[in-house]
């Protein structure tokens, strides 16, 4: 079975616009550090999951909130959309309830790019990875809950 | 003979009675670690296998290490473990919350953590030294 198909198998979101795998398989990195433009580091609160990183000063909780304070020690501050702007960077912060589960960053392109997990990046539509018709929002990455924003430079365009 | 060197001389034998009943005792612990191993190896398969399949695109614990199959392995106890060391080396992958679990061990060093090749390695030095796996 192919990246595609398998993905396509997990989040059946995918086969409603094109993607892209844009990397090999990996256990180096996840989506946290993705999103910040970093392939090198796996990010997790949680104290016994000895393979990750979390920043000191950061509750080690999965609440929203405590993710959108680990993007704001990045520079990044709360916004209200997703669409395209220039000069900005933009993250969608996926949730199920209160807890999140992903983060995905917007490409110069308008497009999306996805760590997931311990699998391949993707490059996506943004609403391709949230519950698709017909399961509930606690399917998956369930919904994005958030946007965060900060100036775009040459290395994240 | 006086009592004494007697007294010496049993206290030689009982220690060598002892170091051979330890050994003894530790060979047939390995043999039935190793026979109780074989017969989980093929459930363990199966539950690794669904649990990389359906939790590989989730990026924390709080997601992957509470699907049933991750639960069912770390229920599993000590027996299981020499099956995780074989995969932490052949592959690697995120079995550390199902280690801190079963052995209640922290190996890894503060400074460390999230260094993946350390993290394995220390894992897997200290899984020698306990002799689970060779």
């Amino acid at each position: 079975m192919g990246d595609e198909q398998r993905l396509t198998l997990w989040l059946p979101g995918l086969e409603l616009g094109p993607f892209e795998v844009t990397s090999p398989r990996s256990t180096s990195y996840n989506c946290i550090a993705w999103a910040l433009g970093n392939a090198e580091t796996w990010w997790d609160p949680d104290e016994y999951a000895d393979e990750a990183y979390w920043p000191e000063d950061v509750a080690r909780d999965v609440g929203i909130e405590t993710l959108k304070s680990v993007f704001s020690g990045a520079g990044f501050t709360e916004c209200s959309r997703g669409d395209l702007e220039e000069g900005l960077e933009k993250i969608a912060l996926y949730a199920v309830g209160a807890e999140f589960t992903h983060v995905a960053r917007q490409l110069a392109s308008g497009r999306w790019t996805s760590k997931l997990g311990e699998d391949c990046d993707i490059e996506h539509d943004m609403d391709a990875l949230v519950s698709p018709p017909g399961r509930s929002n606690a399917w998956r990455y369930g919904e994005v809950v958030a946007f965060m924003q900060r100036p775009r430079t040459e290395s994240s365009a | 003979m006086s009592i004494l060197w007697t007294g010496r001389i049993i206290a030689r034998t009982d220690d060598r009675v002892a170091n051979a009943l330890r050994s003894l005792e530790g060979a047939v612990d390995r043999a039935a670690l190793a026979r109780r191993t074989e017969s989980l190896r093929s459930e363990f398969d199966e539950l690794a296998g669904r649990w990389q399949e359906e939790t590989g695109g989730y990026s924390f614990a709080a997601q992957y290490a509470t699907h049933p199959a991750y639960r069912r392995i770390i229920g599993m106890g000590y027996p299981v473990l020499p099956l995780i060391f074989e995969q932490l080396e052949d592959r690697g992958g995120r079995w550390y919350v199902a280690l801190h679990a079963i052995t209640n061990a922290s190996p890894v060093p503060q400074a460390d953590r999230g260094k993946t090749d350390k993290v394995r390695a220390a894992w897997l030095a200290w899984a020698r030294d306990q002799q689970i796996i060779t």
